[in-house]
């Protein structure tokens, strides 16, 4: 989903063990789970708050952090680490080390990588450095400054000796260092998952992000997109949010072209993998439910599915909505103008039998169309405000036009369907002759009734 | 001066020999690495034996680490840069505790090789020396350095005049001026540019298809900046016309020349003349008499023969002492 794309690309993960984290995303349906995830942020915005300084301290060291997994794991399987691998053992236990001593967070090990940092710097010289050290064995000591008088024979000698001793110490370090596998283990995660969580903080932080709390149904107040609230910003126009509430069974959405249907089913969905993924969520307020699947089915699939005529491609993905919740229950399907690109006749009683499956499914359904008389009045029904007729005298260009556009959803009895595509029309200053010809068959049609 | 990239003109003319000249003279920390994958105990294109590049103890160099595990002597790891990878592993930048003979290898881009030479000097260094490579395949070019020293030597050509000629030629192009508009074409995507009040990108994207032009190139302009090679083909159908002296060709640096002595002498007799966007400066040049196939020059007629036609120090580095000012 590119919405969902756009809000992790803007996470300011530091060092590649966060990467790795936000590269095994989980889509979480167990609630205590994500009730840790969403409390770990809490407790990270507390701390950001309340100890900045650390905060940069940690970011700072978080940049010399490198994922040191493939190193653990020679540890384990019992190889003998050569030079490069103990100096970045080293480097990270160097780093490391610096964070922790800056960070309280409950939900991290902390454990202490002191003791290897020792053993890989006998000369207690406290650099992220490495070579084996003379003061690891006399005998090399030795070595090395009789090599450095000797004759070019000797040295060669000298140095096959000076070789098979510092091997020798490489086995001895690893296996000093083995005996804190579990320890750098812990450390490595803690790294991760530290990176990871004040990423997703300051994300909530900058774009005004909520916990969500959990519930039965789906309820926002001040639901935003913050893809579009971003391009708006730019453009110095402002993001007018939303109310919606969402029960289980049907909810039909109405509004006229341009008022922003599709926007709200974008915005849903990011929401809810936000949530479950285990991030705060665009609102002010946000009561959720955990689902086991997000289904959206929006726009254009002709690029997408290859072949298949946009209308093909709808109803394969509708098939696949339809075998899924044979099995399964509690799954958010929003459906973006089902067989808009159908004649009108066979489209309506497609949205109508799949309102029908719905109804009763235990799952959200939320499904917007133009189409008329599709629900009875069991169906829940809600109405984007639309077009503000106290501001219709506005000078209106293409550009301001959302200003003239009211987003709220209000709940309907009857089923309404706007009206409004030739005022659009209008006011997109569509050639005046074609306005001219629908307004007379508008005329004409009326009369004819 | 901060970095000194060591050129060789040809294989074999002493490049490595030059740079464990410097390293010996030098009496400052210095940082080492090399453009690409040079310093090979074995030259793969000659197979001829090339000297391995000895550095004293206190040395920061930069390899990769593949060649830092075959080094042979003592060495302190100061850093592994994982954003400088080669196809031999990470760089690894390391001081030597003693001295000993390393294999150098270095990133082959130029960013990424200013990125090293940066590094080198905050682990330390007080000179970066660049084995650098003068050959159209490399993308990095030395001038990237502060200053330049040029290798010459009998491998170049025995015959003394061709090898006097030559290293004169090369050291014409490296003093070839900057062009006072090189702010304006740094950042210009490849291809041939006219400059007239503003500048304008002609169809043809290299001067190998200059000659599809609809016209002939001189009637688009007088001063043109190409962003490739500098053709000999090119020049010589440009050195067709009597008189070229209002004409100007702009390129990146000199190792985008690709002329002979003879083509760039009658462009330049005719009025032409060739700016670059970034010149260095040449510091000295050095000479190996000894050629790969075995033959030797009299070294005192090569310094005489070169100090006639360049004013620049000219060190036999078997046998004279550096001064560098």
């Amino acid at each position: 989903m590119f919405e969902l794309n756009y809000i992790l690309q803007k996470l300011a993960i530091i060092s590649p063990l966060g990467q790795k984290k936000l590269n095994n995303l989980d889509f979480i349906t167990d609630k205590e789970m994500i009730s840790k995830e969403l409390n770990k942020i809490e407790e990270t915005i507390t701390f950001i708050n309340s100890f900045p300084d650390n905060v940069e301290k940690i970011k700072l060291n978080l940049m010399y952090i490198k994922d040191i997994t493939n190193i653990l794991e020679r540890l384990k399987n019992g190889y003998i680490l050569d030079d490069i691998e103990l100096f970045e053992l080293k480097y990270f236990a160097y780093y490391y080390e610096k964070i922790r001593k800056h960070v309280e967070l409950s939900f991290l090990d902390k454990p202490s990588l002191e003791k290897v940092f020792q053993i890989l710097d006998p000369d207690n010289e406290k650099l992220p450095t490495f070579y084996i050290y003379d003061s690891y064995s006399n005998e090399l000591r030795e070595i090395r400054k009789k090599r450095k008088k000797s004759s070019e024979e000797e040295k060669e000698l000298l140095y096959q000796k000076e070789l098979e001793i510092e091997e020798k110490l490489r086995e001895e370090i690893t296996n000093k260092i083995s005996n804190h596998i579990e320890k750098i283990e812990k450390a490595i995660n803690d790294v991760s998952e530290l990176d990871f969580v004040l990423a997703k903080s300051f994300l909530a932080l900058q774009k005004g992000f909520v916990k969500p709390e959990f519930s039965d149904n789906i309820e926002y107040e001040s639901l935003f997109n913050p893809v579009i609230k971003d391009k708006l910003i730019e453009e110095n126009k402002d993001f007018q949010p939303i109310d919606i509430k969402l029960f289980n069974g049907v909810t039909l959405l109405t509004g006229a072209n341009m008022t922003g249907k599709t926007v709200i089913l974008k915005t849903i969905a990011l929401s809810q993998y936000l949530f479950q993924y285990g991030f705060y969520v665009p609102a002010k307020k946000a009561k959720i439910k955990p689902i086991s699947k997000v289904f959206l089915i929006s726009g254009d699939y002709q690029s997408t599915l290859n072949g298949l005529s946009s209308y093909a491609a709808e109803m394969v993905k509708l098939n696949e909505i339809l075998e899924y919740i044979k099995e399964k229950n509690n799954v958010l399907i929003l459906l973006d103008e089902l067989a808009r690109n159908t004649n009108p006749h066979e489209g309506k009683l497609i949205v109508k039998a799949v309102i029908e499956i719905l109804k009763n499914h235990n799952s959200i359904s939320l499904i917007t169309t133009h189409f008329n008389n599709v629900a009875d009045e069991n169906i829940r029904k809600l109405r984007i405000k639309g077009i503000r007729k106290d501001k219709l005298k506005d000078n209106i260009i293409p550009e301001n036009i959302n200003d003239i556009i009211d987003y709220s959803l209000i709940e309907e009895k009857e089923e309404i369907v706007p009206e409004e595509a030739l005022t659009i029309a209008k006011l997109l200053k569509v050639d005046n002759n074609l306005i001219q010809i629908i307004e007379r068959l508008k005329k004409e049609e009326n009369s004819n009734e | 001066m901060k970095s000194i990239s060591i050129v060789g003109l040809e294989k074999n003319t002493g490049k490595t020999e030059t740079l464990n000249y410097v390293l010996k003279k030098i009496n400052k920390t210095i940082g080492i690495t090399s453009i690409g994958i040079d310093g090979e105990s074995i030259d793969q294109v000659t197979s001829t034996p090339k000297p391995e590049i000895e550095i004293k103890e206190g040395t920061i160099f930069a390899t990769t680490e593949k060649f830092y595990k075959q080094k042979r002597f003592t060495s302190e790891i100061l850093s592994i840069e994982d954003d400088l990878r080669t196809s031999l592993g990470r760089i690894v930048i390391a001081r030597a505790l003693e001295k000993g003979k390393v294999i150098l290898a270095g990133p082959q881009s130029a960013n990424k090789i200013k990125i090293l030479i940066d590094r080198l000097i905050k682990y330390g260094a007080e000179l970066v020396l660049i084995d650098g490579a003068l050959s159209r395949l490399s993308p990095a070019s030395p001038v990237i350095t502060d200053a330049m020293i040029l290798a010459t030597g009998a491998a170049l050509s025995l015959n003394l005049n061709e090898l006097v000629k030559k290293t004169k030629h090369i050291v014409n192009l490296i003093q070839l001026d900057e062009s006072e508009l090189n702010e304006q074409l740094v950042n210009l995507e490849d291809g041939i540019y006219v400059i007239k009040d503003n500048i304008e990108k002609l169809p043809i994207n290299s001067l190998l298809s200059f000659d599809k032009l609809e016209k002939h190139i001189l009637e688009y302009g007088e001063k043109f900046y190409i962003t490739g090679a500098l053709t000999d083909r090119f020049i010589k159908y440009l050195t067709k016309q009597k008189d070229l002296s209002n004409i100007e060709l702009i390129v990146k640096d000199f190792t985008k020349i690709f002329l002979t002595p003879e083509t760039y002498n009658i462009f330049v007799k005719k009025g032409g003349s060739i700016k670059v966007l970034k010149k260095t400066r040449l510091i000295a040049i050095t000479i190996n008499p000894y050629s790969p196939k075995g033959y030797v020059l009299n070294s005192q007629e090569i310094k005489r023969r070169l100090k006639d036609v360049i004013d620049l120090p000219i060190i036999n580095v078997r046998e004279d002492e550096l001064c560098l000012n």
